[in-house]
């Protein structure tokens, strides 16, 4: 049967797949397309969009950030003890500049010292690991007071109107990271670099400000996702960032951004991170364990970059 | 292949040492460094210098040694492999169960035979649809992790009768002439690992890959078959890491791998000196890697330093490794 128009499925492939998806779970389980539940389950998706757009920036270099996860936790820890001393909304800042710092140091080591990104961000994901268990024994940091508890949760757990707070900052920040990524300077830049960094090199570029600029905003996005975790739970805690790394990783690279540099961007990250948090839920909702939902997203991962592979080569 | 180097390659020109210390440090660094650390650790560290600790710290080695064995042969033809905590915990996870209701041989074939499964499938996807290793094997890292909880809903296996497998037992915990078994297993494995890189067709195939793919592929060399063949393997290494922790707890723990069996894995192969892009290096520099690692720990140990911290030192010292590794190399 040939379609009267033609499908680009290269383009239309994965929206089409995310609607399919959306209609099996209602059909397994109504509650899944409760207002509640979408709600619910875009608020984690704008968490994982802020991630997935930070491992976006890293990739589009042609790098990548296996650091995020620990960057997470330690903000976690960072905000809510900073928040003691500082109070909510300093301390929150000191929280996310914490893992912001860690970006930069990732990117001095990719950058200064020549140090490829997986061996530079897998060495400091268990540095920075190391350090938080140091600094909390592997204890759950709670405790907040009244005052600093109300503000901090608006953050995470707030409303504006019908929208949770987090996904009004993740449509603001996507909106200026788009911006950034298409019109600046520096965004042009990081896919020239993740193009061909050796001809970028002799074209004149300075390579290094932008790599240490594009993994301290890779760590810094993913401070803020990991803030308003934070937030929503009021408390800081040790594991946060341990499952999302992954997910990061997946949702960027299954929305269509290249693992090779170049290619990709901030609607790539978007619809990557929605398919994620979606399919997650989804499964959570129908009733499915932990621990298969683990390793269902990792099966859909390596299907969905299959995918674009076989894609590229028939 | 050239992981994610590309980006880096402009800036690798600029950064190195003068030029005879990196000669020098290049083919003897890791020798040094690691005897330094050992002399530096028996001066100043109480009881580090005795045949006990030693051997102490030989055998805890020798559980993760089979591990960088296989991701040895994995860095030396261009890839990585992410995926080994997670294989080492599905292997104890079969091996327990099995070994708990009688049949621990039959554990120790479902370990080897679980893993090397799974290094099958990711050799697969990476050989034949030429998926990025490290997403593939990232992805059979959250697979295998997720399977290995599945299974028991995240809890251990226990109840396994000890003295019904003594035999079994014996493989981790018992030792020949005073001498732990698994040490002389890992010594054994040394050297199968070493001729199978430097006496076979295979292993120079290995080098081949890692040191010019695409020259390496045009001469003839089959990418597929290689792959999948040097992920296998990769698997069967940590199915014996993950199978000899079974019978050494007597106890199927599904998180077993989660800690810091990567980072030494991986770890090991950088700090020993070997290309981190493949092509150059070879098993016993993965060995003097791994011992600098846990000697390292040993002492910290000794001083009265918590695991956490360690982890730290650990990680710190892989980086610095790897910026002396290559600035050794320019």
């Amino acid at each position: 049967m040939k379609l009267p128009v033609r499908i680009d499925w290269s383009k239309f492939g994965l929206p089409a797949a995310f609607f399919v998806m959306l209609i099996i779970f209602t059909v397994i389980n109504p509650a899944f397309f409760s207002a509640r539940n979408m709600i619910q389950t875009t608020r984690q998706g704008a968490i994982l969009f802020l991630i997935v757009s930070g491992q976006t920036f890293a990739l589009l270099a042609r790098g990548i950030d296996l650091s995020q996860g620990s960057v997470m936790s330690l903000v976690s820890i960072a905000t809510i003890s900073s928040i003691y001393v500082l109070g909510a909304y300093a301390g929150s800042i000191a929280g996310i500049l914490f893992g912001a710092m860690c970006g930069f140091i990732n990117g001095v080591l990719i950058a200064f010292l020549g140090i490829p990104p997986i061996l530079a961000t897998l060495g400091m994901l268990f540095v920075v690991s190391g350090v938080e268990l140091v600094y909390t024994g592997g204890v759950t940091l709670t405790n907040l007071s009244d005052i600093d508890q109300g503000r901090l949760f608006w953050f995470g757990g707030g409303m504006i109107g019908p929208v949770p707070v987090p996904v009004i900052f993740a449509i603001i920040i996507g909106f200026l990271l788009y911006y950034i990524l298409k019109y600046t300077l520096f965004g042009r830049r990081i896919y020239l670099i993740g193009t061909n960094a050796d001809a970028s090199s002799l074209a004149g570029l300075p390579i290094k400000r932008v790599i240490v600029l594009v993994y301290t905003v890779s760590a810094l996005l993913a401070s803020l996702g990991a803030f308003f975790l934070t937030a929503r739970l009021s408390m800081g805690f040790p594991q946060l960032g341990e499952a999302w790394l992954v997910l990061a990783i997946g949702g960027a690279v299954l929305g269509g951004t290249s693992v090779f540099g170049g290619k990709g961007g901030v609607w790539e990250a978007l619809l990557g991170s929605l398919v994620i948090v979606f399919l997650d839920n989804g499964l959570i909702v129908s009733g499915v364990s932990t621990f298969a939902r683990e390793a269902i997203i990792g099966v859909v991962i390596i299907v969905a970059c299959l995918g674009s592979v076989i894609k590229k080569r028939v | 292949m050239r992981v994610n180097s590309d980006s880096t390659l402009a800036l690798q020109r600029k950064t190195g040492l003068p030029f005879e210390l990196r000669a020098y440090w290049g083919r003897y660094g890791t020798y040094v460094a690691f005897l330094v650390i050992l002399a530096i650790a028996s001066i100043v560290v109480p009881h580090f210098l005795s045949i006990d600790n030693f051997l102490n710290v030989l055998t805890t080695m020798s559980f993760v040694l089979f591990v960088t064995y296989g991701q040895t042969l994995v860095i030396l033809s261009g890839g990585m492999d992410l995926s080994h905590g997670s294989l080492v915990s599905l292997a104890c996870m079969a091996s327990a169960a099995l070994a708990a209701i009688g049949h621990p041989w039959l554990g120790l074939a479902a370990g080897l035979g679980v893993a090397s499964f799974c290094g099958l499938i990711s050799g697969s996807i990476i050989g034949i649809t030429r998926l990025n290793p490290i997403i593939t094997t990232l992805g059979m890292l959250y697979l295998a992790g997720g399977l290995a909880l599945y299974f028991t809903n995240g809890k251990s296996i226990t109840g396994i009768d000890a003295s019904k497998v003594q035999d079994f037992h014996f493989l981790a915990e018992g030792r020949i002439l005073h001498v732990p078994f698994v040490v002389i297993l890992g010594l054994v494995f040394f050297f199968l690992t070493h001729f199978l890189l430097r006496h076979t067709r295979f292993g120079s195939r290995i080098y081949a890959l890692g040191g010019n793919e695409e020259a390496a592929e045009i001469a003839g060399i089959n990418y597929a078959r290689m792959k999948i063949l040097i992920f296998t393997l990769s698997g069967l290494s940590c199915g014996i890491s993950g199978s000899l922790l079974a019978a050494r707890m007597l106890t199927g723990e599904p998180r077993v791998g989660a800690g810091t069996f990567l980072l030494e894995s991986i770890g090991a192969v950088v700090v020993g000196g070997n290309d981190i892009f493949g092509g150059t290096g070879n098993v016993g520099r993965t060995v003097i890697g791994l011992m600098i690692l846990h000697f390292l720990t040993n002492a910290l140990d000794l001083m009265g330093i918590s695991t956490f911290t360690q982890q730290v030192v650990v990680g710190v010292v892989v980086l610095l490794f790897c910026y002396l590794g290559l600035a050794r190399n320019k």
